[in-house]
């Protein structure tokens, strides 16, 4: 029956060439109205390239496009949207000064004549955000809302345009649990209204929930079109990396918990209350909790970043300045911040000064900086880690996101820390790179430093850690220990505000 | 039909309304306090200054469409400049005054062109473009008054004047520049406020990435922004060339400052995506009211310049305060 | 292989942040050289002329060593122009008074201060500093005539005459102050901690801020650095000219700025440097005094100058459009 369907979208041997690369050769991929079709790969797989060649940003070098059945040619996003498809995009590109209606309706306001319809458009934008589920006002300054109910504005934008089908780039990167299930429930809505998704996420529990078929792609090519019940999610994995992958994570055998190193005591600030924990040398010690839980908040606590509102945090029994990231480098903590390019990398410098600037102070003489151990310790590190590049003179910004992250991790590295935070230590990491930021994090374990990992993803928690301190909001649930009985469901009932 | 729009929150609204027409505040305490302060300050030193404001408004007025792109003119000055110049000109070689004002405006709508093209086009940095501009204009400028003064000839020196100087119903409060600048002004509040244009002028300064993506051709939008801001001092150039009756170069002297700070003062955002024409007028009068003020007190009329520079750099602390409490 | 080895070194040449100002540089000077004999009948590349370029441009180019190091974190000072002409009549009216000595002293301390103003308001405050120093410099432009009452300020003193006319071996004394600042500044970028800061600070902030950069401080710094130099550049004004005219300088900001964003300075922060900026306050001056070579008239000397330097700062941007893909 469904092969009897005329597709939605129908790409047939899409070619992409970049100047050096080619991006996409010989791509098929097909979405019928209402299916839930996923699109699996690596970073680097092709996957945004395939995206912009359907949204009509990049115009492919060669093969067709068909919509029901016609041949197009989309030279721009305006004429994928006319032609109803629609990105909701991994970055957000809302208008935070301009008001929901305006946002929802963001080039495509409805006209009387010349002029705005001011009144259609709020009562319009009424009714979308009632379809999604949200009770707010359309008058609302967009820049005022949480990251996920903007995530809920871009999806509204595409209903508003009467798109078909829908592409969502990691739609769920920024949303909290709840936002997610709402999420879920609105693509249902979706799809009853006879609209295609094509869902992109590294998530595969999700995409193994609400995908009808899934295509991998890896280097370029197809490597597979499947219907969900033919599938799970090891022989995904498989097919992205092309080989099985054995073990994701390292053995945690040979760490040995040496004496407290960071004391924290009922350390309170605006989003969270009370949190008093110890981490032991060559420890790892989990947070995890929903997004906007108050974790991140509290790490930055921690690192002086925020000033708390009460509370101490010492270090081998010295106590930190509160409200200084100085103070706090210098006593031993480092911290790797959950927005690896706003917070961690200075993307338009090179990686010698990203990986040494936290240590520059040292590597000098009366401010003066000694250029050899400058470099010798930005190559140790990038040889250490085996980061990928050509030398330590490149630029940050042209790493892909795995090799960022060691980057930024060596720049915290150098100074030898007493005390490694690591807030999302792989989002928007591809798999392979995610295994091998595991085993620096095992090795540094051994070698007797003190690490905090925080996380959302429950696996990555039971995976790296030794121990996990639930947070809900804002409030320490549980500390528990992770032994093989610790079930995945136990953890995720602590961090819902449940007793352990 | 049946649903009805939720409103904002009582308490937001108030707030929004607050931080919209603060500005308005301003000029009404300003003209509180002048009004007791300044010895004389009456009816006719307010004519005065709504006078000076609809020559001066013009320029903010245009500047105020490039800021809330979110970028900025420089040149605005010696865009005036060389429009007065082209006036007076055409005006010496054909006596038309209506022909000499279609020419300057063509004129602005080209200086407001290159800085476009050359910020939207080329892409360089609206800031860099604008100084690098402005030497062109400036040069021309000079070339023209090179003995200090370009004048028009005797027997069209009233036709020039006369612009400034009309009235209707002989009301001083009801001139012909005055009329003008409100028209425009209210003319522009509709296009910002209820046309696509308008509102793609907002989105390019807010988040030009996501204009994009949903098809509006953001280049096209601020270098029509460019291109307006030109023909608007070109405006402000005739009008000021009717007032002094000629030009000189020191005319495009601090015309930039002037409307810098009065988009600032006014309440527009050097980010771009926030401002209306409210904002823009009260600026404006904002800085008139203060030299008005100062000069009626026979102060020099370095202090107000003092006065302007420091009533900006109050503006900025109290916004960054303001937004530091919300954070 | 051998045009390979050209095609490489043409593309390692364009890579230069400074590259656009190079070429600028070399067309220009090929085409006054050539045009010079047949318009005036003199050679433009004369030692005479050379010095002259660097006599005129000491100004500009002290004080656009230290906009390098503020425009590096991504801020801009526009007050600078102004700020020049209070501290050149500040400084003539405290020679008058206390002596050269102690003028010059006090001339450098206000000049901190002034800096310091700025710095203040764009670190600490964390001000735009576009809008800031245009607030500072209306302050700076009254206080000058209000000071000076208006009037020209003369200052003259034996020491003044050694500043600003006096020479080592055949180097002018202002051109041997600006190239002692020029290296300074070379080195503080190229070689401390507090240089390679300043370009964190500007590529990105927040990052640097969580590197334990005291980013606020830091940037203050820039800025009372640069009233440093405005400092020195009015005080070598003033023995060149032994006056301060309350009305002149106004528009240095603009040369400054222009200097140093021709010589490769990113405006969005985190690139640039000094030889760039040398690079790029010598176009200038190889420009005007070509210029006046040639007999133009400043008029048209304005306009030429705007023409090229849309030109080079387009060249500028379309070469980092072309290596972006």
């Amino acid at each position: 029956m469904a092969e009897e369907r005329v597709p939605l979208i129908e790409l047939r041997n899409i070619t992409k060439v970049f100047p050096g690369v080619k991006a996409l050769s010989d791509v098929c991929f097909t979405v019928y109205p209402g299916e839930v079709h996923s699109l699996c790969g690596e970073n680097g797989a092709g996957k945004s390239t395939l995206i912009k060649v359907m949204t009509g940003a990049h115009a492919a070098d060669g093969g067709e496009y068909f919509i029901d059945g016609k041949p197009v040619h989309i030279s721009s996003t305006a004429e994928g949207i006319a032609l109803g498809v629609s990105c909701v995009y991994q970055e957000l590109s809302i208008a935070p000064q301009l008001d929901v209606a305006q946002n929802l309706y963001i080039g495509n306001l409805p006209m009387k004549g010349i002029f705005i319809d001011h009144k259609k458009l709020y009562h319009d934008a009424q009714e979308v955000l009632s379809l999604l589920n949200m009770n707010i006002s359309p008058k609302t300054p967009a820049g005022e809302l949480s990251v996920g109910q903007q995530q809920m504005i871009e999806i509204g934008r595409a209903v508003t345009r009467n798109a078909r089908c829908i592409i969502m780039d990691e739609p769920t990167s920024s949303l909290s649990e709840a936002e997610t299930e709402t999420l879920f429930k609105i693509i249902g809505i979706l799809q009853e209204r006879g609209i295609a998704i094509v869902y992109i996420s590294h998530h595969l529990d999700e995409v193994m929930l609400l995908s009808d078929r899934i295509t991998v792609i890896r280097d370029g090519q197809n490597i597979i079109t499947m219907n969900k019940a033919d599938t799970t999610q090891d022989i995904l994995i498989t097919n992205m990396i092309g080989r099985p992958l054995d073990k994701q994570y390292p053995e945690k055998t040979g760490r040995k918990q040496g004496e407290v190193i960071l004391d924290v005591q009922q350390l309170s600030g605006e989003k969270f209350r009370d949190i008093s924990f110890q981490v032991h040398a060559g420890e790892v010690l989990g947070f995890f909790g929903l997004v906007g839980a108050g974790r991140s908040e509290i790490m930055r606590a921690i690192f002086g970043a925020d000033k708390p509102s009460n509370g101490s945090v010492t270090i081998n029994g010295k106590p930190i300045r509160p409200g200084s990231p100085a103070d706090a480098i210098q006593k031993g903590i480092g911290f790797a911040t959950e927005d690896r390019k706003k917070e961690g990398l200075m993307l338009r410098l090179s990686i010698l000064l990203n990986s040494t600037v936290v240590k520059l102070p040292h590597l000098a003489n009366v401010g003066v900086i000694d250029r050899k151990s400058q470099n010798a310790d930005a190559e140790k590190y990038v040889t250490a880690m085996r980061t990928k590049t050509p030398s330590i003179n490149q630029l940050a910004g042209n790493l892909s996101g795995g090799n960022q992250q060691k980057v930024v991790l060596a720049k915290w590295l150098t100074m030898e820390p007493q005390v490694l935070i690591l807030d999302e230590p792989t989002r928007g990491i591809d798999v392979g790179s995610k295994a091998e930021i595991y085993d620096i994090i095992n090795d540094l374990a051994k070698s007797g430093m003190a690490i905090i990992v925080v996380s959302s993803e429950i696996e990555e928690i039971m995976g790296v850690c030794d121990s996990v301190i639930t947070i809900f909001e804002g409030n320490m649930t549980a500390q528990l220990p992770i032994t093989p009985e610790l079930t995945r469901e136990k953890v995720l009932a602590c961090s819902l505000g449940g007793k352990p | 039909m049946k649903d009805q729009v939720t409103a904002l929150p009582a308490k937001k609204r108030v707030k929004r309304l607050i931080s919209d027409y603060n500005s308005v505040a301003i000029v009404l305490i300003l003209l509180i306090i002048a009004s007791f302060v300044v010895d004389g300050f009456n009816g006719k030193s307010i004519n005065t200054i709504l006078i000076q404001a609809s020559l001066y408004g013009f320029i903010a007025l245009g500047l105020s469409l490039v800021m809330i792109t979110g970028n900025i003119d420089l040149s605005v000055g010696y865009q005036l400049c060389t429009a007065a110049i082209l006036c007076v000109l055409v005006l010496n070689a054909t006596g038309s005054m209506i022909l000499a004002a279609v020419v300057a405006l063509l004129i602005g709508a080209l200086t407001g062109s290159i800085n476009g093209w050359v910020v939207t086009k080329i892409g360089v940095n609206p800031l860099i473009a604008t100084i690098a501009t402005n030497y062109i204009y400036k040069g021309f400028s000079y070339y023209f008054t090179e003995n200090g003064a370009l004048s028009p000839l005797k027997e069209y020196k009233d036709t020039l004047k006369g612009i400034a100087k009309a009235q209707l119903f002989d009301s001083k409060w009801l001139t012909v520049t005055i009329i003008i600048f409100v028209v425009v002004l209210a003319l522009m509040y509709i296009i910002l406020y209820k046309t696509r244009f308008g509102n793609a002028l907002y989105i390019s300064g807010d988040n030009a990435e996501a204009g994009a993506f949903a098809g509006i051709n953001i280049n096209n939008v601020n270098f029509l922004a460019f291109l307006l801001c030109g023909v608007f001092c070109a405006a402000a150039g005739i009008l000021f060339a009717s007032d002094s009756a000629g030009v000189t170069y020191t005319m495009g002297e601090g015309k930039d400052v002037f409307a810098i700070s009065a988009c600032v003062i006014g309440g527009i955002k050097m980010i771009g995506g926030k401002g209306t024409m409210v904002n823009v007028l009260s600026g404006v009068l904002i800085m008139r009211i203060i030299s008005k003020a100062l000069d009626m007190m026979l102060l020099p009329q370095q202090w107000s310049n003092f006065v302007s520079g420091a009533l900006l750099i109050v503006i900025l602390l109290v916004d960054a305060l303001s937004s530091r409490k919300k954070a | 292989m051998q045009e390979n080895k050209i095609k490489n070194a043409f593309k390692r040449f364009f890579a230069l942040d400074a590259s656009a100002v190079i070429v600028a540089m070399v067309v220009l000077v090929a085409l006054i050289s050539i045009l010079a004999p047949q318009i005036t009948g003199g050679t433009f590349l004369t030692k005479t002329n050379i010095m002259n370029i660097f006599r005129k441009q000491t100004y500009i180019g002290i004080i656009a060593c230290g906009m390098t190091l503020v425009m590096i974190t991504g801020n801009i000072d526009l007050s600078v122009g102004n700020m020049m002409t209070l501290l050149t009549v500040i400084c003539a009216l405290l020679t008058k008074s206390v002596g050269p000595v102690p003028a010059i002293f006090l001339t450098l301390l206000i000049g901190a201060a002034c800096g310091g103003l700025n710095g203040v308001l764009v670190g600490p405050l964390g001000l735009n500093a576009f809008i800031s120093t245009l607030g500072t410099t209306s302050i700076f432009y009254a206080l000058a005539l209000i000071i000076s009452s208006g009037f020209t300020q003369r200052a003259e003193s034996k020491l003044f005459d050694v500043i600003g006319s006096g020479s080592l071996w055949i180097f002018p004394v202002p051109v041997v102050i600006m190239a002692v600042v020029v290296a300074i500044f070379w080195f503080v970028l190229k070689r401390t901690v507090y240089g390679q800061q300043l370009y964190a600070i500007g590529a990105n902030k927040t990052a640097a801020d969580f590197s334990g950069i005291r980013s606020k401080v830091q940037v203050m710094v820039t800025y009372i650095l640069t009233g440093l130099c405005v400092a020195l550049a009015a005080i070598v004004m003033i023995a060149r000219s032994t006056s301060a005219n309350p009305q002149a300088a106004g528009g240095t900001e603009m040369d400054v700025i222009l200097a140093v964003v021709v010589g490769g300075t990113s405006i969005a922060g985190g690139k640039g440097t000094m030889f760039g900026t040398v690079l790029g306050f010598l176009f200038i001056g190889f420009m005007t005094t070509g210029f006046t070579f040639l007999g133009m008239n400043e008029y048209i000397q304005s306009i030429v100058t705007g023409v090229i330097l849309v030109a080079a700062l387009s060249f500028d941007v379309i070469k980092a459009r072309r290596s972006k893909l």
